[in-house]
């Protein structure tokens, strides 16, 4: 019996999402993360700085393209948190960044034909989708209504048989791609840079 | 775990079959998803984790539940989506604002405690609207596009100003009959220079009461002195109870039943309870909980009458818990307000129509503020940061511009992108921003910039405390019940009201049943 | 990379990677702290160097905690300009939507046919007539103006 084939997981997205937590060296006071931007990413790592920002001073140093070093140091006061509470929060956001900004960035297409389509909906020049049907409406549909709405299902059977027929056609900007299916195409989307 | 909640690091997440949306652990046991598109699931633990770490089969019984909110990449039904977008949206396609604030004057009787009004002395006539100025307010509020109006008086005290006030309702009323566009009049005031001429006249003008009742007397007239001393909640609800009995004797009047807002101060937090028994004991049908915002003169007094956050929010669940109680006994069926235009958001997918809560925000698109002297103000907020000083939020005059130039002016564009979500590093990954809004004017004011700045600014950790109590009492069978009585009766309330509003009201020229 | 603090000039000084953090981004930040600090840029091959001279006087945790403010409000600039961009179709869709929407075209409503015959504009001079012997009548006299009801406030932290 052959094998089956496990579909790849590109390395470097497996590898981003199950990355080991960074370690972080205590100095000072301050917390220091020194994090590789190929790994983490460079919008999770200043998306996980950005939301210390309410319980810590952060200072960045390093460059967008290799290394980046991310110091924090505690803002005093009643609720000063202990510079290990402080890393704990800062590597279980980063972790959380680089899962939130995977899903933003595989969906980006999606969300913006979705306004492009409401935009297009609210001026009139797209069909409204049909309301969802209610509990026991089907029983209280006449002969008429009952023939037009299986003239309209017979149509979408046959719009679904061309759309079968025509696959590539119906997802011109490939949005039912996956973020894998694109990187192995050579399709990905840029990540947007920092600086 | 910052603000947003963290998805721990033991269970490697695969986003593969994901569609956009965004997680928040509200509490122990749950997570909370929601979309763009105004969706949301409640999922436990369990779920949320199998969501997370891999696909779902088509088998599972929370397939369905993923497929119908649009949270599975490969089964989005776009059409479906987009008009979710546009329900939850409908006021980007308004024609601009609906709702006008005129201040007729700054002078006041009251010296309350936080007034953002900044109001002076009744001595202070310099601050009165002349009637050259108020015909060309509502002459200005007439050339906005909105097929709807609302004019709303604020002051000072407005009634301080009455003559002003006439002519502009009685002016406002002949335009909405002449160029038949709907009309709502509305006055807030403090009732304490009410008589029963003025309430002949607006009763006859269809024009809607609201006024401010803090809580008991000990704590109102703590709030909201008459200036130079004096207590004047008995005249409050003195007036209030008068105004209920002519509107429930008189035919087609039970629509202007008086509202009352209360404004929360350091004096309230331990009187939850006894402010809404005060709120039942008068026969009102809603309570709107609202913090106090550091803004204009409450800034300058902060430390005398502020608090913090976190005690806002305690606060708000005592009284809510405390309002589902009195619902789920039967002893009252009084709503609380911010909850209705949350769950409104939330449950029924629709805009209720509150400014602060838009993405982009009201400022100008939703609403304007009109000054005595003709200046006209992103809101009222902006209003009053003019009067500490800073004229950043002054968009317009009635007697030189004309609404395209308000609309174009930089400071309109700058509160409209500031106020988007989509351009907030916070808000675009928060589970509450299908449902929230960031408000240009607070967040100049407590931080600098209209952008502000979310992890520290108060706006985002009030609201997101009262999403999450909202969601907390959602997962509770009782009290969604509550919730969904509410959601009918506030419905019928505005389906009612729909049918007398003034301006049509006059054009018809009949007097309705 | 440490900041260096200056107590008799009430200024501390700092360095922020000019692979990091952009020369607008700065901009914006030393514009929002314009009322705490003046803000003095100097640009170095890799780093810009600050000086922040603080507005009000205080010692080493103040100028500190300036320091410390000014760094997240520059990482809050340049990150937003990230997220800006990222989302920049969905966000100018929307901008322009509502904008656009709210203008209602390019001239104002018209007034109605009504409000233009004579019958209409006498009645409104007859309201503004009547409401002129109202004021004369019950209100106070009018007082030249005052000027501006407060004063300027002065900086405070609401913390």
């Amino acid at each position: 019996m052959a094998a089956r084939k496990k579909k790849k997981t590109p390395a470097r997205k497996t590898a981003a999402l199950k990355a080991k937590a960074p370690s972080p060296v205590f100095s000072s006071g301050d917390v220091v993360f020194r994090l590789n931007v190929k790994t983490e990413g460079l919008e999770p790592i200043l998306g996980a700085a950005y939301l210390m920002t309410d319980v810590s001073y952060v200072r960045l140093d390093g460059a967008a393209s290799r290394t980046i070093e991310v110091r924090l140091e505690p803002k005093a006061g009643p609720e000063a948190l202990p510079p290990k509470v402080l890393a704990k929060r800062f590597a279980d956001e980063l972790s959380t960044q680089r899962l939130r900004w995977a899903i933003a960035r595989q969906n980006v297409l999606v969300r913006e034909f979705i306004a492009e389509q409401a935009v297009l909906l609210a001026s009139g020049r797209l069909e409204q989708a049909p309301a969802p049907a209610q509990d026991g409406a089907a029983d209280a549909l006449s002969e008429e209504q009952r023939a037009e709405i299986e003239k309209l299902i017979s149509e979408v059977e046959d719009e679904i048989r061309t759309m079968n027929e025509k696959k590539a056609a119906s997802d011109p900007k490939n949005i039912k791609a996956s973020w894998e299916e694109k990187q192995e195409a050579g399709k990905t989307r840029l990540g947007e840079g920092g600086a | 775990m910052s603000r947003l909640t963290s998805w721990t690091r033991s269970d490697p997440a695969s986003a593969g079959h994901l569609a956009a949306f965004n997680f928040r652990r509200v509490e122990p046991g749950w997570y909370l998803l929601t979309n763009d598109w105004g969706k949301f699931l409640m999922l436990d633990e369990g779920d949320f984790r199998r969501l997370m770490t891999g696909p779902i089969n088509s088998a599972d019984a929370l397939y369905p539940r993923l497929e119908a909110g649009g949270f599975l990449r490969e089964r989005l039904d776009f059409k479906a989506l987009a008009s979710s977008y546009v329900k939850k949206n409908s006021f980007h396609w308004f024609n601009g604002p609906s709702l006008h604030m005129i201040v007729v004057t700054l002078r006041c009787n009251q010296k309350c405690q936080y007034c953002h009004s900044s109001v002076v002395d009744p001595s202070r006539t310099d601050t009165d609207m002349d009637l050259e100025t108020a015909r060309r307010t509502v002459d200005f509020i007439f050339s906005t596009p909105n097929p709807t109006i609302c004019i709303e008086f604020q002051g000072g005290e407005p009634l301080l100003n009455w003559p002003v006030v006439k002519f502009i309702t009685r002016y406002a009323q002949a335009k909405a009959r002449a160029s038949k566009r709907k009309l709502i009049v509305a006055l807030v005031c403090n009732f304490t220079l009410m008589t029963e001429d003025k309430l002949d006249f607006l009763l006859e003008h269809h024009v809607s009461l609201c006024t401010s009742l803090d809580g008991p007397a000990e704590l109102h007239d703590k709030n909201r002195p008459f200036l130079g001393g004096g207590l004047a909640q008995a005249k409050v609800v003195g007036w209030l109870e008068k105004i209920q009995r002519r509107c429930a004797g008189e035919p087609g009047k039970k629509h202007y039943l008086p509202g009352a807002l209360m404004t929360t101060t350091r004096f309230s937090l331990p009187y939850a309870r006894e402010i809404v028994d005060l709120y039942v004991s008068l026969g009102m049908d809603q309570i709107f909980v609202r913090p106090l915002s550091p803004i204009g003169y409450a800034k300058r007094v902060w430390k005398d009458i502020g608090y913090g956050t976190e005690e806002f929010v305690s606060f708000y669940e005592k009284a809510l818990d405390y309002i589902l109680e009195l619902n789920i006994s039967g002893r009252s069926k009084i709503m609380e307000r911010m909850a209705l235009v949350l769950l409104t958001k939330i449950l029924k997918g629709e805009d209720p129509g509150f400014m602060d809560l838009r993405s982009p925000a009201g400022a100008v698109l939703g609403c304007l503020a009109y000054n005595y002297n003709g200046q006209i103000f992103v809101s009222d907020e902006g209003r009053m940061v003019d009067h500490q000083g800073d004229p950043m939020f002054l968009v317009g005059d009635v007697a030189g511009n004309s609404w395209s130039e308000v609309v174009d002016h930089p400071t309109t564009k700058a509160c409209v992108a500031a106020s988007t979500l989509d351009n907030q590093p916070m808000c675009w990954q928060c589970a509450y921003k299908p449902y929230c809004g960031a408000e240009p004017v607070f967040h100049y004011e407590t931080q600098k910039s209209v952008w502000g700045q979310m992890p520290s600014s108060a706006w985002c950790r009030s609201h997101m405390g009262q999403f999450d109590v909202i969601f907390r009492k959602l997962r509770d069978p009782k009290a969604r019940a509550v919730f969904e009585e509410w959601m009918e009766r506030d419905q019928c309330r505005w389906q009612e009201n729909e049918e007398i509003a003034a301006g049509e009201f006059m054009a018809s020229g009949s007097v309705p049943a | 990379m440490k900041h260096e603090f200056d107590l008799k000039q009430g200024s501390v000084g700092l360095t922020a990677p000019k692979a990091l953090y952009s020369r607008d981004a700065l901009g914006i930040a030393a514009h929002i702290f314009a009322g705490r600090a003046e803000v003095y840029l100097e640009e170095a091959p890799r780093v810009w160097r600050l000086t922040l001279k603080a507005r009000r006087p205080g010692g080493e945790p103040e100028l500190r905690a300036l320091a410390g403010e000014f760094l997240n409000e520059l990482l809050n600039q340049q990150y937003r300009f990230l997220v800006s961009r990222f989302n920049a179709k969905i966000s100018n869709l929307v901008v322009a939507q509502t904008l656009l929407s709210a203008r209602g075209g390019e001239n104002p409503s018209a007034l109605a046919a009504e409000e233009q015959a004579p019958e209409f504009q006498a009645e409104v001079d007859k309201m503004m007539a009547e409401a002129r012997v109202e004021i004369e009548r019950t209100m106070p006299a009018r007082i030249v103006p005052q000027g501006n009801p407060l004063p300027p406030a002065p900086e405070e932290s609401l913390g």
